[in-house]
């Protein structure tokens, strides 16, 4: 059959216009969450979850008033309230997670969802970003509401509680992205909780003593790297799940 | 050229246009001839090219290498978007005003149905048939048809098993002709 090739100065010009056409300039994760935000709007992206957001920010709220009534009975008030602030950081993020993702996979609309061009997984990254910054600002609300009469360094109790919340979240991203299933994610979070409570009990003095060997700038830089980790990798999430599900 | 798989991890991780005009030069030629041999003009066989690669760098982050080999993975976006311009009501406008001369380019010596197809219009009925048929199938009969894939490519191609691409495409053969031989009468 005889084809009629176009010149190499034509097939040249298509290239480059393939180029330019096909490879976009990449998402950062604000961009991301600005491109969502003006597709979809608030209001569809957290549609059905607000009562989720609610009851976190509320049994948060509860645990920390049982643990402020409770802590006058305790000896070293003070060194306790460090403990507390760092091992139950994560807890209203990893809460806010597992109770979203429980009650969209038992909606009826998952399987809709997950066809859509904006599927589960990216309303998934997109509320992860902002439960962050809910849990980040939600724990410092509390303990400087809370804690306000002891004599405690809230600058080291912040950077305690947020690199205790960015190192879980970014160990959660990281899992999410290596393994296809979410088991992975309730063993670090079961295994995590464990680790808290059996510390806590005996070897609270032990991890009192590590927390406070640490200087608070190496907090305030490990809060800084583990947020930015965490953020850069919400992308890689989204592009690792469009994988799986193109090849499904 | 740099090896084909260092060149897609540097369009996945960087957006690298470099590289991305390497690949698809490498490529450029063969899917526009099985594009051309379907529609027989270099205008539109340029743009369906076009859209091709367009779609094959616009979800590249999607190929894994282990799946699969990328000329398997390119060939499946090339007869989506073939099948698809045929199912488009862009065809459907056009194959009423084409002229029956452009038709010569079919004439080739193939198996059976190909080299039957001496007559014109006899082409430009297989065709008009063709286009009707469910993705699938249309799918393996054109690479079959037009890009001398062999039954086990296509079924590489297509993700499926090369019995099931046999049968599909006999099957589909005997009622091509019937649709044809219906026509006719």
């Amino acid at each position: 059959m005889n084809i009629e090739y176009p010149t190499n100065e034509q097939i040249k010009k298509s290239v480059e216009n393939i180029c330019n056409e096909g490879i976009k300039k990449r998402d950062t994760v604000f961009s991301f969450i600005k491109n969502m935000t003006l597709n979809l709007g608030l209001k569809n992206i957290f549609y059905g979850v607000y009562d989720v957001m609610l009851i976190a920010v509320l049994i948060t709220g509860a645990v920390y008033s049982i643990f402020y009534l409770y802590i006058d009975s305790l000896p070293g008030a003070e060194e306790k309230i460090y403990l507390f602030s760092f091992t139950f950081a994560p807890f209203m993020f990893s809460f806010l997670f597992f109770l979203n993702f429980a009650k969209e996979k038992s909606s009826d609309t998952f399987i809709i969802k997950m066809t859509c061009k904006y599927s589960f997984v990216y309303l998934l990254a997109y509320r992860m970003f902002v439960f962050s910054l809910l849990s980040v600002a939600a724990n410092t609300v509390y303990i400087l509401v809370l804690f306000a009469d002891y004599k405690i360094s809230f600058v080291t109790i912040i950077s305690l509680s947020l690199s205790s919340m960015f190192i879980y979240s970014l160990l959660l991203i990281a899992l999410l992205i290596k393994f296809s299933s979410v088991k992975p994610v309730i063993a670090l979070s079961v295994l995590w909780i464990a680790g808290d409570i059996l510390l806590y009990v005996y070897s609270g003095d032990l991890l009192m003593g590590v927390l406070k060997s640490v200087p608070l700038f190496v907090w305030m830089i490990i809060v800084v790297c583990a947020s930015i980790l965490y953020f850069n990798a919400l992308p890689k999430l989204i592009s690792k799940r469009r994988k799986e599900y193109a090849y499904s | 050229m740099e090896n084909e798989k260092v060149l897609i991890k540097r369009i996945q991780k960087h957006g690298d246009k470099k590289a991305a005009d390497e690949l698809i030069t490498v490529y450029y030629k063969e899917i526009y001839a099985f594009v051309y041999r379907q529609v027989g003009q270099m205008q539109l066989s340029m743009d369906l090219t076009q859209d091709i690669f367009i779609s094959m760098l616009r979800s590249i982050d999607l190929y894994v290498p282990k799946k699969g080999a990328f000329k398997t993975w390119l060939y499946r976006i090339a007869s989506n978007k073939v099948v698809d311009y045929f199912r488009s009501g862009s065809y459907k406008n056009l194959s009423l005003i084409t002229d029956i001369e452009e038709c010569e380019f079919f004439l080739s010596d193939g198996e059976n149905m190909e080299t039957q197809a001496e007559n014109r219009a006899l082409v430009q009925k297989v065709m008009y048939h063709l286009s009707l048929y469910d993705f699938e199938i249309q799918q393996i009969m054109r690479l079959k048809f037009f890009s001398e894939k062999t039954f086990r490519e296509i079924a590489e191609i297509l993700s499926m098993s090369e019995n099931t691409v046999k049968t599909k495409y006999y099957k589909a053969l005997k009622n091509l002709r019937k649709d044809v031989e219906a026509d006719e009468y």
